[in-house]
Order: structure tokens, then sequence, then C-alpha cells
């Protein structure tokens, strides 16, 4: 019987773990090299990508300029057009009294006898009337024409501020009127 | 000792060299990289505003602009033109045959836009106001008051008394506002973006459009100015 005991065979097996973590330590570090080789290559070329892109956009960006400096008389006048057009429109969108037409409304309105003595109008549509009739029927019948709903032009506010009588029987309205 | 750590070697100069090239390059290059990555688009959207700007102005016809604003001027000049206000209400009262009993004016300076203009500063329009008062039958007063709105230069009237006298005359006291707009200064940057005419200004535009001329070239003020020539006879 040739059996022997091997007293260095957990030597033997300590030294091949041993061996192989080195080993496996080894190649670990170089593959951490190599993939920070590659980052390093990769950050490097991105960088020089984005000088490139760049410098592309700065020259588009002064080509632009250039353009629009060729097209300045343009600029000029479409800046002045639309300052203009935009303040006209804005004056012309308000609300406003429209003279001629509250002039023929309130003469219509007045009937025989009636005489409007003064007549105010102002932009917003405040309207002052002084008118004077023979008799208090004719004034009632102006202030039932004008107060009327079929009447052509509707006020927001119709304030009979003073009726007087004179001595000679002549009756005078002051009317203050809101279209 | 020294062969015991052999192995170690590598490994160790490995993980130093990447931690000190880290350390220089790497992360220096990485926020190089963040602030042109930044500064890129900042700089890509300026260059889409100007892309822009000059799509909007190539699309602009300068014959069409030309035209427009020479209108524009018609109707609302760049200064204060008194004569030629002055002008327009004397035609229109001829025109309309009214008597034009009055007319008064306090147009501060002649000025251009350094000066400051001593006129009733409306919330938009800059305006010179006059006091008018014009005497004719109601008809042709009422005329008056429809036409001096739908003529150039532009006017407004503020407020109108009308008092009726005796003899079926009316006499109308007017205040009035004739707008001018000065010629912008400068036109800001290159980068500024351009706004175009809405759709509700280009109709208001068209409205305006058809009014007619009160003043014709030769109708106008001669404005006399300088010295008498000593010397002519």
């Amino acid at each position: 019987m040739n059996s022997g005991i091997d007293f260095l065979k957990a030597q033997k097996s300590a030294e091949s773990y041993k061996a192989k973590a080195f080993w496996l330590l080894r190649i670990g570090s170089i593959v951490l090299l190599i993939a920070y080789c590659v980052l390093v290559s990769v950050t490097f070329s991105y960088w020089i990508y984005l000088g490139t892109e760049s410098k592309n956009i700065t020259k588009q960006i002064e080509a632009k300029k250039q353009r629009i400096e060729e097209l300045r008389k343009v600029e000029l006048l479409q800046v002045m057009l639309k300052g203009r057009q935009t303040l006209l429109h804005e004056l012309l969108s308000k609300k406003r009294a429209n003279y001629p037409q509250i002039i023929t409304y309130l003469k219509d309105s007045s009937p025989a006898g009636f005489t409007i003595r003064t007549l105010e109008i102002s932009e917003e549509g405040e309207i002052k009337i002084t008118g004077s009739a023979p008799d208090v029927q004719i004034a009632s019948k102006f202030l039932d024409n004008l107060t009327s709903p079929n009447s052509e032009v509707s006020f927001e506010k119709a304030i009979l501020s003073s009726a007087t009588r004179s001595i000679d029987g002549v009756y005078t309205l002051n009317l203050l009127l809101r279209i | 000792m020294i062969t015991k750590y052999k192995s170690y070697l590598i490994p160790i100069l490995v993980v130093l060299i990447i931690f000190v090239s880290s350390l220089v390059f790497l992360k220096p290059k990485i926020i190089d990289l963040i602030e042109i990555q930044k500064k890129n688009s900042e700089e890509r959207k300026k260059l889409a505003q100007l892309s822009q700007k000059v799509a909007a102005l190539e699309g602009l016809d300068i014959n069409e602009l030309t035209a427009k604003s020479d209108l524009l001027l018609k109707i609302l000049p760049a200064e204060k033109d008194i004569p030629n206000f002055l002008t327009a209400l004397k035609i229109i009262s001829q025109q309309t045959n009214v008597t034009l009993k009055s007319l008064k004016t306090d147009p501060g300076a002649i000025s251009t836009v350094s000066a400051k203009p001593k006129t009733k500063e409306q919330k938009g329009l800059p305006s010179v106001p006059f006091d008018l008062i014009v005497r004719g039958e109601n008809d042709m007063i009422k005329d008056f008051l429809q036409k001096v709105e739908n003529v150039m230069p532009l006017m407004r009237i503020e407020i109108v008394s009308l008092s009726n006298r005796e003899d079926n005359f009316v006499e109308a006291s007017l205040i009035l506002n004739a707008y001018f707009q000065p010629l912008p200064q400068n036109i800001g940057p290159l980068e500024q973006s351009i706004s175009l005419v809405t759709q509700e200004e280009e109709n208001t535009y068209q409205t305006l459009s058809g009014l007619e001329p009160a003043a014709t070239e030769s109708s106008l003020l001669e404005v006399v100015s300088g010295r008498e020539n000593p010397f002519s006879f």
C-alpha cells in the first residue's frame, strides 16, 4: 500500500486561491484602466464636438446679424408703422360721441315751439342742453321724446337739472344727458 | 517584503493614475463641458430669435411699407405742423360755408423730439389743441363737425358747444385736438424681436386710408423766413 498523507494540500489550496485572486485583481485593474481611457476619450471627443458646434453657432449668428443690418431700413419703416398703427387703433377704438348724429337727433326730438338755446357735447358723450318752451306741454313733449323707449339714441343718464318759468311764461329747461 | 507586495503594484498604480488624472484633467473638462453646453443652448435660442426676425423682415415688402408710411405720415404728422393744421381748418370752414370767427392754439415749442412740447398729452398720442368758434346754419355746422374728423391730418373734437342765435344761425365753439407723433429715435438693438401689425390695427388703417387730405400742396401757407433782401426793388 502506497498511500501517503499530503501535508501540503491545504497550503497548495490556499496558494491556488491566492493566485486566482491576484489574477482577478490584475485583470480588473486593466479593465478599469481601459474603461477610464475610453471615458477620457469620449469626454475629450465631446468637448471637441461642442467647441466646433459653438463656433458654427457663432458664425450663423454673425451671418443673421449681418442680414438684419442689411434689412435695417425695412425694420425702421416697420417700427414706425407699427407704433403709429397701434396708437391710432387705440385712439379710434374708444367709444365717442357722434356729434352730427346727436345734433340731428335732438333737433328732430324738439317739438314745434321748443328751442334749444345751448347745446354742449363732450367726446365722452356728456350732453348739456338748455332749451326753452312757451308752455309746459311743449317742454314735457320734448322730455318724453328724449326718454321714449323707441328713441333712436338711448341715454345712459337723463337728468333734468332745473326747470324754471320766467315772468313772461317761458319755460327754461336744463338737462344733463349721457349716451 | 517588496516581493510580497509586488503583485499589488499594478492595481495600486492604476488606481493612482485614475485618481490623479481625474482630478487634474477629467473633472475640469467635465465642468468646462457643462458650461459650453449651457452657452450653446443659449446661443441656439438667440440664433432662433434672430432667424425668426430675419424671416419676418424678409416677408415684408419695402414698397408697401413706404406707401403706408407716406400715408400714415399725412394722417399723423411727425411734427407739430401748425401751418398745415391751420390751413386744413380754414379750408374745411370754406368747404362747409361756415365762418371761422376765431381760432386759437397754444402749441408750445415748435420742437422736435428733443424738446418738451407744451401740448395736451393724451394717454397715447400727443396733440395740439385748437379753440375755434365757427358760425353758420345748423346743417353747415353739422357738415363742419363731420368733415373736421374725416380729413388728414387726424383731428378729433373734444367738446363742442352750440348756441342758437336770433338770426337762425348757430355759433359753435369747439375744442379740437390735432394729432401728431414724432418719429422713433431708435429701433432698439439688433437682437430685439419685431412686432407685426395685428389684424385689428390693419383694419383701422384701411378705414383711415379713405380719409381725404384737407389741404393740398398749393393751399399750404407760405411761410416767409429769413431777412428781406435790401437790394431787391
